[in-house]
């Protein structure tokens, strides 16, 4: 088991580097020169050099990003010039209303599409099976962006229950906070359901046949036992895995629904460091959301191998 | 095979491949898209990109059958025009990102050790960076050109085909006839193409076929933020988003390209399901 954590945690490592380097040589590739994106073209010649020397666009690129990357793990992400503050400032602002509805909505997500897929699974043939496999078909079809819009027009709109968009702190006003964030994290729940859900159904279906599980039957256990105590436990693990996965999911659909409901996370940050060609937030935004999404995954897999023997032993 | 049997064989496979309702609904779905988008200016009432301020934010009416945007311009004809481009991009990236992702599979799974780590890493980290934002921060480097778009699209789907093939090489590396054939002293490159593609190839199709489907999504997605394809190309993530602040004065605008961009997604994914069963006989029949 340690061997195990030890090979994944050295994976991790490397792909985070590879992580970093990447958001790294975005400045460079961005057309024009890098210290008039940074500071702006009207500067003078001197301050242009003297710049130039701040971002030690003199030395090689490695032992730049070696610095650079260094300064990254002390936690200094650098300055924004589109907001005039550091982008430690920034993030710490963002991060957590970006997890605050990512994770909100994937609790949705698991408790939904884990009980869809039992449902319809344990029904299979029946109308029940129909209805849920034809609503997770549709349900994956759909864009986030589109769920969010038809959502603002029916209960913004038309029914004037929720607000069509903003965000207030939960801490400033609890109520108006949880009628704010509840259309975002419906629409992101509502298109990875969907995927849980086929993912559950097929898992269970694959189970269910086992000899084990006949084997159970033939002790004489009741149906809810066989079902709780032997089928789900082994189907599931996959379905935690998909889990760790669509965090990834989550994360990218916060572009989306931020810019719909305007909420000031992370996904606004990078479409408007990217409008502006402001680098340094973007390069942060990379390195911050692939981190977590790596540490998810990590997380995921170590408890995966823990559940399931069978994946520690491989 | 003869002519005959060979014909046979095509026809099972449309009779398997139609064997449910839903894979025709999916593919009548797909293929009038598609007529749409190849005659898209026969059908189209109207020029997509002809402004007429007059006209502007009608609703749905019998000239205009999805109403008129903020320019003045048919919806309807815009749509039309958007079925291209998703179309286009969707098709073109799902298979520049297929080959990439199948020969470096090919190649990680055959070799291993250093070639296999390298390669395995560099996919771990293109699939640890939501796609999304690799799209949006690759957009920012090449520009968002359609060319540039299909690229970038399709590099982040690149690990889905690799890590398949991968295993699927792996699989069969050491089966006995691919030993047999490099004891008959055939080389690694017919080995290759001649042993181990073609038996990876179903599954291939299939996560092919799946993958159509997301990425006109994320395409869509990436219109939708203002970040894909440029004004006055018509996309249709694009148009929901144009359409979104006059949802009032003309919420079909908004809402019609959508219900396109699902329909889509809705029929290569059946289709690809449909696929899936044909193809890959360790689920088929498992799945009614």
């Amino acid at each position: 088991m340690r061997k195990f954590i030890l090979k994944r945690l050295g994976q991790g490592i490397i792909v985070f580097m590879l992580i970093c380097f990447f958001s790294y040589i975005i400045m460079f590739l961005i057309p024009g020169d890098p210290v008039y994106a940074l500071y702006g073209a009207n500067i003078s010649p001197e301050q242009y050099q003297m710049y130039y020397k701040q971002l030690h666009l003199d030395q090689p690129l490695l032992l730049r990003f070696f610095n650079w990357f260094i300064n990254f793990l002390r936690g200094d992400f650098g300055w924004s010039s589109r907001y005039r503050c550091s982008v430690n400032e920034l993030i710490a602002t963002r991060l957590p209303i970006t997890m605050y509805i990512g994770i909100l909505s994937l609790i949705l997500t698991a408790f939904f599409g884990i009980l869809f897929g039992v449902i319809a699974s344990v029904k299979r043939g029946k109308w029940q099976d129909s209805v849920i496999t034809v609503l997770a078909n549709i349900g994956s079809t759909m864009p986030l962006f589109w769920i969010g819009v038809l959502g603002v027009y029916v209960f913004a709109i038309k029914l004037g229950w929720l607000p069509a968009s903003g965000y207030t702190s939960p801490f400033i006003d609890l109520g108006l906070n949880l009628k704010q964030i509840l259309l975002p994290v419906i629409a992101m729940a509502f298109c990875q359901v969907a995927n849980i859900t086929r993912l559950t159904r097929s898992n269970m279906l694959e189970v269910i046949n086992d000899d084990f599980v006949r084997t159970a039957r033939a002790k004489g256990i009741t149906e809810h036992e066989v079902i709780f105590g032997h089928v789900i436990p082994n189907a599931i693990s996959p379905v935690i895995n998909m889990i760790g996965m669509l965090f990834r999911v989550v994360v990218a659909g916060s572009v989306a629904i931020e810019k719909i409901f305007n909420i000031p996370g992370m996904g606004q940050l990078m479409i408007v460091s990217i409008t502006s060609k402001d680098v340094n937030p973007l390069q942060a935004c990379i390195v911050v959301i692939s981190t977590v999404v790596l540490i998810v995954n990590l997380l995921v897999d170590i408890i995966y191998a823990l559940i399931d023997p069978r994946i520690r032993l491989q | 095979m003869n002519k005959k049997s060979r014909l046979f064989s095509i026809r099972t496979f449309f009779r398997r491949l139609f064997h449910r309702r839903i894979v025709i609904l999916g593919a009548v779905i797909v293929l009038i898209f598609i007529i749409g988008a190849i005659f898209a200016t026969v059908i189209a009432p109207y020029n997509p990109y002809k402004i007429d301020v007059l006209h502007s934010l009608r609703g749905a009416s019998r000239e205009h059958l999805f109403g008129t945007d903020e320019n003045g311009r048919d919806v309807f004809s815009r749509v039309l025009f958007g079925a291209r481009t998703s179309l286009l991009i969707g098709l073109i990236a799902v298979l520049f990102a297929a080959i990439a992702g199948i020969l470096l599979g090919l190649i990680s799974g055959y070799f291993g050790g250093w070639v296999d780590i390298i390669i395995s890493r560099i996919m771990d980290a293109i699939l640890a960076i939501p796609n999304v934002l690799l799209a949006l921060s690759l957009g920012l480097v090449m520009g968002n050109s359609i060319p540039s778009l299909m690229f970038i699209l399709g590099i982040s789907t690149v690990p889905n085909y690799a890590r398949i093939m991968r295993g699927q090489v792996m699989g069969i590396r050491n089966s006995d006839y691919v030993l047999a054939e490099s004891v008959m002293g055939a080389g690694t490159f017919r080995i290759l193409l001649s042993h181990l593609l073609p038996n990876c190839f179903a599954p291939m199709i299939v996560l092919i076929t799946q993958n159509i489907g997301n990425t006109i999504l994320s395409e869509a997605t990436l219109s939708f933020v203002g970040l894909g394809v440029n004004p006055p190309t018509a996309s249709w993530g694009g148009m929901v988003n144009d359409g979104y602040i006059y949802l009032i004065s003309n919420p079909v605008y908004s809402l019609a390209p959508g219900v396109c961009i699902m329909l889509l997604v809705f029929g290569f994914n059946v289709l690809g399901d449909g696929l899936r069963d044909v193809l890959d006989p360790k689920l088929r029949g498992t799945l009614k």
